[in-house]
């Protein structure tokens, strides 16, 4: 089967004030694929997925995602894509102590087109398949790191987002988490048919992954 | 349904969470408040000092006065037609003289004043003297201590024939004090029967100084400028050299000073207004340090960067509104204050009125809050245009490192 281009960059160029953190990054991804980029601190990967998530904008080249060019779009184009495209698993998890998971969940709706019936159907399938059930009306800060990553991963998958960004998914997780997090991650978008896309400097997990790319000093290149 | 949050209330709780920026903004919300009062206060004593100076010098000369450049002159039939001929709504003829009261120890130099009982119509003062009897200024009356049906002696220069002659003395009984609200005004001024004073300098009954009030001026017309026309036709139409002013002339230069600080001190004072707002931005720059992490969130959960800005923007005018409302309940509270507490008592001597009374004419409340909201606006326009620029994941990196 040819799988479909999603994701087309082309000498992608990074440079902030006092540090260029991408020198010219080339590659493609397929859709509905699932794909691992390691490197080691600062080596610009999260530049890199960022940039994907439509969270930054790069200095010179080209990001191109479903045939569109991300450096192109106005800042609200680029809030829309971030809202109805793109799901982000963050290392922090980033969930908000002032609400409940449940909320916290619920969020991506709220502050995009409105929570509707569907949208909150599929909140609660999925915190019966990650097993959530009991953390829904609980603070975050009431749950343990795996359960947070849990909740991390409902919100990013709420609202069926074919491109999965996921930044450290592991980084606060033991070994064991570590790896049910990631089938997880690898089992949902599978499901949802998203593209996965992992940055990691774990090469355990990076082992699992069939495509995978390495970034060295803002370059990147394919194994 | 759809539900759609409301993201200018969710950053709020979000923001407010934590009884630190609860702190913060409250401080920053009294501090800009405060600045803004500070601004009305001082418009508003200005205002008042000159309100109150101008009442308390028509109480002692109506609005119009009338002097000769020949000294005495008689009320003739033509200045009479020239005054039914022109909207005077009342006059009184006086004389205005000096001399001296003499008490046991000291003798003071004061103003005697020559005056019917037309003059109390004229000046809306209870005035109603007769011969023998004198009504003081209450300034004086306090520094003799003087009361009323006390005696006075006042030393008078006699009539111009006989000037080179011994001052004549005369005794006078204090029927009453009285109370202009000008400092020199209570302190200089006696008044005597019109009558006795022409007796005294021996001028017949010729008179030194005319007072009077104009009509009331058409709607829509300022006062001033209706009593200045008043004055151009009197001028135009009294045959001799008169010299005829209104009754803010007297303290003229004091009240254009008072107009002139009022203008400087509100141009200064704009200094504080802005450091003001500066914490105002500090606070929204606390906040951006301190969540960084949500304000990332929500980026990526699809906030736009011009999304937080408007946040920020509404959420600086309502701080300006907030501001504005707390600013005017200050006033309200300065304005009991000025008039109650002793120490913020004006030294009179100086000032010429012992209390001041703040007087903000709602131009000059909508002046001073269009003021501090265009200087918000220019703050927080560039410091949002700077912000954006910042990227949140460098500064988001940068916390984590």
């Amino acid at each position: 089967m040819i799988q479909k281009v999603l994701i087309n960059v082309e000498n992608v160029k990074k440079a902030y004030p006092k540090q260029q953190a991408l020198r010219g990054v080339t590659f493609a991804m397929n859709e509905s694929d699932e794909y691992i980029i390691t490197g080691a601190s600062g080596s610009g990967k999260s530049t890199l997925l960022y940039m994907l998530g439509g969270l930054e904008k790069p200095t010179e080249g080209k990001v191109e995602v479903n045939g569109q060019d991300l450096a192109k779009m106005d800042d609200e184009a680029l809030a829309i894509y971030r809202n109805q495209y793109v799901g982000f698993v963050f290392q922090f998890h980033f969930l908000l102590s002032s609400m409940t998971c449940l909320d916290n969940i619920l969020l991506p709706a709220k502050l995009g087109n409105g929570l509707t019936k569907e949208v909150r159907e599929r909140a609660d399938q999925l915190i019966k398949l990650l097993k959530v059930e009991h953390c829904a009306n609980k603070f975050p800060f009431e749950l343990s790191g795996g359960e947070q990553q849990r909740i991390n991963i409902i919100r990013a998958l709420l609202l069926r987002p074919k491109l999965l960004l996921c930044d450290e998914p592991t980084g606060n997780l033991d070994s064991e988490n570590s790896e049910k997090v990631i089938e997880l991650l690898r089992s949902l978008a599978r499901d949802f048919g998203a593209t996965l896309i992992v940055v990691t400097h774990d090469m355990n997990i990076a082992s699992r992954f069939r495509n995978r790319f390495v970034m060295k000093d803002g370059l990147i290149q394919r194994l | 349904m759809k539900i759609k949050m409301n993201s200018f209330k969710l950053f709020y709780s979000l923001f407010f969470d934590q009884a630190s920026s609860r702190r913060f903004v409250i401080g920053v919300w009294i501090g800009l408040a405060f600045s803004i009062a500070i601004i009305l206060s001082t418009i508003g004593i200005m205002d008042g000092f000159e309100k109150a100076l101008r009442e308390g010098l028509k109480l002692s000369s109506g609005e119009i006065t009338v002097q000769s450049q020949a000294g005495f002159y008689g009320m003739n039939g033509d200045i009479l037609k020239v005054l039914e001929e022109n909207p005077i709504r009342n006059f009184s003829q006086t004389i205005q003289t000096e001399s001296f009261l003499i008490t046991e120890e000291e003798a003071k130099g004061v103003v005697v004043r020559g005056i019917d009982d037309t003059f109390g119509e004229v000046v809306g003062l209870n005035l109603n003297l007769r011969d023998d009897q004198v009504i003081i200024g209450s300034e004086l009356a306090k520094l003799y201590q003087i009361k009323k049906g006390d005696e006075v002696v006042l030393a008078f220069a006699k009539g111009a024939n006989e000037f080179k002659n011994m001052p004549s003395l005369h005794r006078f009984l204090v029927h009453d004090i009285v109370e202009h609200g000008v400092y020199q005004k209570d302190l200089r001024t006696v008044y005597v029967h019109l009558k006795q004073v022409q007796d005294i300098i021996g001028v017949g009954d010729k008179i030194n100084l005319l007072v009077l009030n104009t009509t009331k001026a058409a709607p829509g017309i300022d006062e001033h400028k209706h009593i200045e026309n008043v004055i151009r036709y009197l001028k135009g139409q009294l045959e001799g050299d008169f010299i005829i002013r209104p009754y803010w002339r007297e303290f003229s230069s004091l009240i254009e000073a008072a107009q002139a600080e009022k203008f400087m001190i509100s141009i200064i004072l704009q200094l504080i207004v802005v450091i003001s707002v500066f914490n105002v931005l500090a606070f929204i720059y606390f906040i951006n340090e301190t969540k960084s992490k949500e304000l990332f969130l929500f980026k990526a959960l699809g906030f736009s960067k011009k999304a937080i800005s408007n946040i920020w923007m509404k959420f600086v005018l309502l701080m300006w509104i907030a501001a504005c409302l707390l600013a005017m309940v200050m006033v309200a509270i300065f304005k009991i204050l000025l008039l109650k507490l002793p120490f913020l008592q004006l030294p009179a001597e100086i000032y010429q009125l012992p209390r001041l009374e703040m007087i903000i004419s709602i131009e000059e409340y909508l002046i001073v809050f269009a003021l501090a909201l265009v200087w918000i606006l220019i703050i927080t326009f560039f410091f949002m245009r700077k912000m954006k620029k910042t990227s949140l994941l460098e500064g988001l990196r940068q916390e984590f490192a």
